[in-house]
């Protein structure tokens, strides 16, 4: 009788936590019953009984991501596919010319020229003064790591795109979550790393040949389906074959939340490509 | 002017499951919520019957028998979550024989009826028995807590929220 009285208790312990029942928690039918009573008790909370807005949306997104195609458009890899075969492998970070940076960007993401203008997006705000300096020191230096820059160069520069809806807003965005978006073009990644850090919109094209990654939340990783490119939340090189992190995008975030990305609304003719090959 | 829908396109365009979803959503957790009764559970079980719906739910069906799916779906995951030591389920009891008697008007929401319901079991408690609940299940106090709340001992809040939870289960299962 008096371990019942126990086991009862810790199954209600563990219901005032909003937690699970204990894995090692064997409850006999009776008792049982008795929780079963007393969850149904607690839905006489309407305040408890109702989801978390956070979750609500959370969940929006997670089952909108799931419904998308995880394929890039045809145009999208055709670009990729005909032109990545010519670009050398470079064997270093540090031996990456700017020039050519921009062009693996510009191939990896539907043949969008990267140009001069870098963008930081931060939560609700813009350092547009920061990353142009961590972009010109890291140009400077022949280096564009993404650990030497904080700020990498935007993927669409500013006299090139325009600001379009995410659809998405900073209520559905959970610490450590990401949310896959399509921006005219381009097709990216919403991420918060969880670190209290920014915000990040990031192109969600493998560097290495154009693959769309697919966020996995347990290990807070982008991984990519063709190679094993894997990426951080951030979108840091992890391990794989890839040598460049995800492209960033600029974000602004409107005062109800809503999240809009810095994109171009057209694939440009594969032909403009050839320019980053000229010297 | 109003555009007018044919009749036969409406009852054919068929809902995306986004629209399922959130017509949809707080009613079932709170369907589960009730029957779990603590909040990670019933986030978790939300998110996997919304994820099953996504891949087996065909959105073309009537209404009513897209929600009957997802509450089957539901109820199935509730019975795991109970499911005793020796991996058979501990039965839940069944709202419709317990509660059909109960007075609730029809055009509220399930997640009030289901409120108004365990509000009614509630009332029809002796007052120590509520005042043991209350603390206990709904403002979510420890068992220390409530036994200085009470004026009583730990060992004594133990038994009375039992014997509070046994006559509930009763009265939930026989009606007012």
């Amino acid at each position: 009788m008096s371990d019942d009285l126990e086991r009862l208790n810790r199954a209600l312990d563990r219901m005032a936590a909003e937690r699970p029942n204990p894995e090692d928690l064997d409850l006999d039918a009776d008792t049982a019953a008795l929780a079963q009573t007393a969850a149904f008790l607690k839905g006489a909370n309407l305040e408890r009984s109702t989801p978390d807005e956070a979750f609500v949306e959370r969940l929006a997104g997670r089952l909108g991501d799931l419904q998308r195609p995880q394929v890039p458009p045809t145009a999208f890899r055709q670009n990729v596919m005909d032109d990545a075969p010519d670009l050398p492998e470079p064997d270093t970070h540090a031996g990456l010319s700017r020039r050519h940076m921009l062009g693996r960007i510009a191939s990896a993401a539907a043949g969008i020229a990267a140009g001069t203008g870098a963008g930081a997006a931060l939560r609700g705000r813009t350092d547009e003064a920061a990353a142009a300096a961590a972009y010109e020191r890291g140009s400077r230096e022949g280096t564009l790591r993404a650990e030497a820059a904080p700020y990498r160069a935007a993927l669409v520069p500013e006299d090139r795109g325009q600001w379009f809806e995410t659809g998405h807003s900073l209520k559905a965005l959970a610490p450590g979550h990401a949310i896959l978006f399509r921006a005219g073009a381009i097709a990216g990644y919403l991420v918060d790393p969880g670190d209290g850090g920014p915000i990040h919109a990031l192109s969600a094209a493998c560097t290495h040949m154009g693959c769309q990654v697919a966020w996995r939340h347990a290990s807070a990783d982008f991984l990519c389906p063709c190679h094993g490119a894997r990426y951080g939340a951030a979108g840091d090189v992890r391990s794989g074959i890839a040598r460049h992190p995800l492209p960033r995008m600029r974000l602004k975030v409107d005062e109800r939340g809503g999240i809009s990305v810095w994109s171009v609304g057209d694939v440009p003719p594969v032909t403009t490509l050839s320019r980053y090959d000229e010297p | 002017m109003e555009t007018m829908i044919p009749r036969e396109a409406a009852a054919l365009a068929p809902r995306s499951l986004d629209a399922i979803y959130r017509e949809h959503v707080h009613a079932i957790y709170a369907f589960i919520y009730g029957r779990v009764g603590n909040r990670e559970t019933a986030e978790d079980i939300t998110s996997e019957v919304f994820i099953k719906a996504l891949a087996h739910l065909d959105p073309s069906r009537e209404a009513r028998s897209v929600a009957a799916w997802l509450y089957r779906v539901a109820r199935n995951a509730i019975a795991d979550y109970w499911r005793g030591p020796g991996g058979a389920p501990v039965i839940a009891l069944e709202e419709a024989r317990a509660y059909r008697t109960l007075p609730i008007a029809p055009d509220t929401s399930r997640q009030e009826q289901t409120a108004a319901r365990a509000a009614l079991v509630l009332g029809q408690l002796p007052d120590n028995y509520r005042t043991v609940l209350s603390y206990r299940l709904l403002q979510g106090l420890s068992v220390a807590e409530t036994a200085a709340k009470m004026g009583t001992s730990e060992a004594n809040v133990k038994v009375l929220q039992h014997r509070a939870l046994k006559r509930a289960a009763a009265l939930r299962e026989v009606g007012p």
